[in-house]
């Protein structure tokens, strides 16, 4: 009976999905409004990078605060790659993110070492440390002028379709769409996996993982290594879709604004950074007429976030549904 | 049966300035159950850290199966065969039995990352492994009906019976139990023993740490006496219930005229 009943859960959770699915893909169709569909594309955005700070700190435990660096580095890797070596946009993205993964694999040895507070002081550290290289670097980065005129996507040519060309917004849409499903892919196929188990158990007590056999460092530097590529892929889009790039792209703040995804909607679930990131760019839009005063607001939403909503929005809910709650150990 | 499965060889472990393990020797042979007792402060969770490798030693060397283990990482002591429980019961609290027996799993420790992402094979049978093994550890050590309840919510007893089974789930061979009767309450101890007395019909070689005497005395093959780092004796329990060294030092005058 368990299992059949499970079984129902799957079909009714697939057909939930398609119905989700066709939404998605329609929107494009019926919002007409350019501002509308601009600010959905910033959403997918900031959907692949909270879902990748969630991967390293919702599972494995690890509050990485240089996400937004690898970001930065990610966008700035491809938007160069393409502009100094005028490389297509579809060579320059993987490219991008496997320099992004390398420096998170090289940085993530060292930091990765560290436990408790030590971890979130020495990526702070680091991305501070990156950004102002980023600001400084003139000759390659443009320092604090930003670079300019990066190219959109090159068009694919499709079968049946014919040219598919990215200028305009609605196009971008459906290539961000495409590659939030591939980012949700990469994550749902490793958490629900027994190496999900094992990052779940670094993030539960590091000391009784180790006892039982698991090499928690080997897996805490991949994870985070694979984190920081989604988080540059994310840059990657992120400076194609946009065309410029400012250091202020690869600064603290952007990682705390991923941070702010991803707490809102609920850490150490699949489906709530979608939500933090689907969220707070509205509330953001709609916070406008505050101007730096945002940010205060931003952090008294966080505080009470953390006091009242220890797992967000989707926490918020599964109380609300009697569902059983998983509080922290 | 009968050979040394470990060796402790010399070990002095220094805190600072302080020597917590003093020049300490002793051998484990297969299949029995050893005890190590002593006062607080004796060194004996100092030596279960040294053996586990989660505390380098100061000076000496451990030999497990006739392979040196001292300077190994404690996952890698982990993959030879022993397993341990920590002396404040340490389980993955949010989730239930089944998950942290899941979790101890070889399976788990043995699925890359590339397999769970990219696998389909691989991944789905060492899944169905792992989540088999855990239904019979579960039986086995007595939670069968609690699977699906989170650890946090178990009862003291119960929760320590999981720890016993977080330490078989890998199949070692040897197994380190760090005060599985702390704090348990009197109708939870039988359950707990019974436990150790059928990991030992299984082969398995358990080492205990243990304060409540009467079952020390009762299920001990041999009893190593600790104090101030120091081993007083080795013998088997009647013998070092007699002790004169042991007495003073730790099980008093009472427990003395008592037996």
């Amino acid at each position: 009976m368990d299992e059949g009943g499970k079984v129902m859960g799957k079909k009714k959770k697939a057909i939930i999905l398609c119905i989700l699915i066709v939404i998605i893909l329609s929107i494009p169709q019926i919002v007409k409004d350019e501002y509308y569909l601009h600010i959905f594309v910033m959403s997918g955005i900031w959907i692949i990078s909270a879902l990748s700070l969630n991967l390293i700190l919702g599972y494995a435990g690890q509050l990485n605060l240089a996400q937004g660096t690898f970001f930065g580095i990610g966008a700035y890797a491809t938007g160069l790659l393409m502009q100094k070596m005028g490389l297509s946009f579809w060579v320059a993205l993987p490219l991008g993110c496997l320099l992004t993964a390398v420096i998170g694999f090289i940085t993530g040895l060292p930091t990765l070492r560290t436990r408790g507070h030590y971890f979130p002081i020495a990526t702070m550290c680091l991305g501070i440390a990156i950004y102002y290289v980023i600001a400084r670097w003139d000759d390659v980065t443009g320092g604090a002028r930003g670079l300019f005129g990066l190219p959109r996507p090159d068009p694919i040519n499709l079968p049946v379709l014919g040219a598919l060309s990215f200028e305009s917004t609605q196009n971008c849409y459906y290539l961000v769409f495409f590659f939030v499903c591939l980012t949700i892919l990469i994550i749902y196929r490793l958490i629900s996996s027994l190496s999900g188990k094992r990052l779940i158990a670094i993030r539960g007590n590091e000391d009784l993982a180790q006892a039982l056999g698991i090499n928690t460092m080997r897996d805490k530097v991949i994870c985070f290594t694979i984190s920081t590529l989604l988080a540059g892929l994310a840059g990657g889009i992120f400076a194609s879709y946009m065309g410029s790039l400012m250091a202020e792209n690869a600064h603290f703040v952007t990682s705390f604004e991923i941070l702010l995804n991803v707490m809102i909607g609920g850490v150490g679930t699949l489906i709530g950074p979608i939500i933090g990131a689907i969220f707070l760019p509205i509330l953001s839009e709609e916070l406008h007429f505050l101007g730096g005063w945002r940010l205060v607001v931003y952090g008294i939403i966080l505080i009470l976030t953390i006091r009242f909503l220890p797992f967000g929005i989707v926490g918020g809910v599964r109380i609300l549904l009697g569902e059983r709650f998983k509080k922290e150990g | 049966m009968g050979g040394g499965i470990l060796e402790v060889k010399n070990v002095t472990k220094y805190f600072g300035g302080l020597k917590a393990i003093d020049g300490v020797s002793f051998e484990i042979t297969e299949g029995e159950i050893y005890s190590i007792i002593g006062p607080n402060g004796s060194g004996k969770t100092t030596l279960f850290n040294l053996i586990t490798g989660f505390l380098p030693l100061t000076e000496g060397e451990i030999f497990f199966k006739g392979k040196k283990i001292s300077g190994l990482k404690p996952y890698q002591i982990a993959r030879l065969g022993i397993g341990r429980t920590f002396q404040l019961t340490t389980l993955f609290m949010q989730h239930t039995v089944l998950e942290n027996l899941i979790i101890g799993q070889r399976q788990t420790r043995e699925l890359g990352i590339a397999a769970s992402i990219f696998g389909y094979r691989e991944r789905r049978q060492k899944e169905r492994e792992a989540k088999q093994r855990a239904h019979e550890m579960a039986e086995f050590i007595g939670l069968g009906s609690f699977k699906n309840v989170p650890a946090a919510l178990l009862p003291h007893g119960a929760q320590k019976q999981l720890s016993i089974g977080l330490a078989l789930a890998g199949d070692p061979e040897l197994v380190l139990l760090d005060e599985p009767l702390g704090g348990v309450d009197m109708d939870e101890i039988d359950a707990i023993i019974d436990l150790i007395k059928k990991i030992r019909e299984k082969g398995k070689t358990i080492c205990l740490i243990e304060h409540k005497m009467r079952v020390v005395m009762n299920v001990s093959d041999r009893i190593l006496a600790l104090s101030y780092g120091k081993k007083l004796i080795v013998d088997k329990p009647e013998a070092v219930a007699s002790n004169g060294e042991v007495i003073a030092s730790y099980l008093g005058d009472q427990y003395a005229a008592h037996s």
